[in-house]
């Protein structure tokens, strides 16, 4: 029995502070973590991770499961599930995005919500009703009732379902929260059927970037904020830069960076891009492979700016030290020598959404995996869910530290 | 309890600053440690609580008088007209008024309750622990459960920078 001669709660017994572990929610297991050193140990021996390392979340909440909330499952021990609550009032979230510590949600209206899963906070973003292509249908009592989205008269209800696939990808320019500047941040979301708009911190309104149209059949795959502007890459590897820095009026100043792409748009599945701390900006691309057409092959390319072109890293190298963490979260590059356990260039994949229909169901690619870069290896940490086929299950949730 | 029935078996409990408590054997054996003593018969006269001071085992035993299944005479009268919801709503509130002690109360309140195995009790001092450390920054939990916080300096700076969130 443990010794009950204890005189401060730091040293309670680990039996007394495991009981406590099993009945706090994830926020409250990692501040009982950093109270003191004993209660560090005593978390660490019932299993609660460090704070900082990634998480994944899951995307929408289980239909069966009592609590409103998301499970959350750390890249070191994917098994265990920790549950965090929604924030009070919240039913119904559905996560697209994750950036600068923050998570982003569609929640019951549709409506984007930057929101801190471990503080609560919750930032809205403007309507979903902004949004060129979507209109809203109301309720007698004035309430929303659905959406009309394009050149459909086809209702789409309840309020939530179009937010539930609409968003493929929200990511924000910096920490919105009040202590890092006064969350002067910038939001970018690509949406619907290939537009992009931004909103501003305290503007009511999305700005909507360029229509698409004469992108013909490619579309977007992805966007990053990278030294002060955002760019984003389509399937086909055009890479282009938005510059916001003029008046809320006007439309969204947008720069071609590599117009051709890298010439690849068969057999992609999608790409990324990535804003590296040493601070290049680099492309994953991931395609089936020509031999193996069940496979996936991940090449890696520096995205040089100022010299408009694409440069081919080696594979072996390309990451050095670092580890990178893609899907619908905003890419985070981190040191290996802040996560120890992590492993050095390596890939952590959480499926995105895939725009294209013949990479649906792509065995060695679907749920989360992890990629060695040098040895071409996937290694499965969490299998995607049969149930789902077409919709990512996690997206993966970097505190910012 | 003034109005014993006759025939109750009574147990003594003494604790280590030499207060004796005399209670009902069902009341003590809320406790599961106290009901294997007595089971393994190791209670003849009296059981010594190593640890508990008086005052935290009076408070320890109001809290299983209260909780004991209820077939003495009040007990009885009461279950008889009262449905039992109202009952454990009754008893929650009771609870929730017990359990307003100051930290060292409640501090010693969880170690008894661990150590004499009391579930509902163990349970409701947990709880209170849980609801401080869910519903506070972690400055404030440091100062409302008076932990030493002996991290090194650096650590600290490590503390706060991996959980920046939970100083806000």
């Amino acid at each position: 029995m443990a010794d009950h001669c204890a005189s401060s709660w730091s040293d309670l017994p680990w039996d007394l502070l495991d009981r406590i572990v099993q009945h706090l929610e994830l926020p409250g297991t990692l501040a009982m973590a950093a109270v003191c050193t004993s209660w560090r140990s005593a978390a660490a021996a019932s299993g609660v991770p460090r704070s900082g390392t990634p998480w994944l979340v899951s995307r929408e909440s289980e239909p069966l499961t009592k609590t409103k909330g998301s499970e959350f499952r750390n890249v070191l021990d994917p098994d265990k599930i920790h549950m965090v609550s929604y924030p009070q009032g919240r039913r119904n979230l559905s996560w697209c995005g994750a950036s600068h510590g923050w998570l982003i949600a569609s929640d019951e209206l549709s409506n984007l919500l930057i929101c801190n899963p471990f503080t609560l906070a919750m930032i809205p973003l403007p309507p979903i009703t902004d949004l060129e292509c979507v209109e809203g249908v109301y309720d007698n009592d004035r309430s929303i009732a659905g959406y009309y989205y394009g050149n459909s008269d086809k209702l789409i209800s309840p309020p939530d379902y179009i937010g539930r696939w609409f968003y493929q990808k929200v990511v924000l320019s910096s920490d919105p929260s009040p202590s890092h500047g006064g969350g002067d941040y910038i939001a970018m979301a690509i949406y619907g059927n290939n537009q992009v708009s931004f909103a501003r911190a305290r503007e009511n309104s999305w700005r909507h970037g360029t229509a698409l149209s004469e992108m013909g059949k490619d579309s977007y795959a992805d966007c990053v904020y990278h030294n002060g502007r955002f760019y984003t890459v389509t399937m086909c590897g055009v890479v282009e830069t938005w510059d916001l820095n003029k008046e809320p009026a006007h439309e969204p100043n947008k720069q071609v960076i590599i117009a051709g792409g890298d010439g690849r748009y068969r057999r992609i599945l999608t790409r990324f891009l990535v804003s590296t701390p040493w601070g290049c900006l680099l492309q994953i691309r991931t395609q089936r492979r020509n031999d193996h057409p069940r496979k996936v092959m991940v090449d890696v390319f520096e995205v040089n700016v100022k010299e408009r072109k694409l440069v081919r890293l080696s594979s072996a190298t390309a990451f050095q030290e670092y580890t990178v963490f893609v899907g619908l979260n905003e890419s985070v590059c981190l040191h290996t020598k802040d996560y120890k356990e992590l492993r050095p260039n390596h890939v952590y994949f959480a499926t995105p959404w895939l725009t294209q229909e013949a990479n649906f169901g792509l065995r060695g690619w679907k749920g989360v995996v992890i990629y060695d870069l040098e040895n071409q290896t996937f290694e499965e940490v969490l299998p995607a869910s049969k149930h789902s086929a077409f919709c990512p299950q996690q997206v993966w949730f970097i505190p910012n530290i | 309890m003034a109005t014993r029935e006759a025939g109750k078996k009574m147990i003594m409990l003494k604790s280590p600053d030499g207060m004796e408590f005399e209670v009902e054997e069902a009341v003590a054996m809320e406790s599961q440690t106290i009901r294997k003593m007595i089971e393994d018969d190791c209670a003849d006269t009296a059981i010594l609580i190593p640890n508990i001071n008086s005052k935290i085992l009076s408070r320890v035993i109001e809290y299983c008088n209260k909780h004991v299944p209820t077939t003495g005479a009040t007990g009885a009268a009461a279950s008889d007209t009262v449905a039992p919801a109202a009952l454990a709503e009754d008893l929650k509130i009771w609870d929730a008024e017990f359990i307003k002690v100051n930290r060292a109360t409640r501090f010693n309140l969880i170690q008894a309750a661990s150590y004499l195995n009391i579930k509902g009790l163990l349970d409701l001092t947990s709880q209170t622990t849980i609801d401080t450390i869910s519903d506070n920054s972690l400055e404030e939990i440091r100062s409302f459960l008076s932990t030493k916080n002996d991290y090194l300096p650096e650590e600290e700076q490590t503390i706060r920078r991996e959980n920046q969130w939970a100083f806000q």
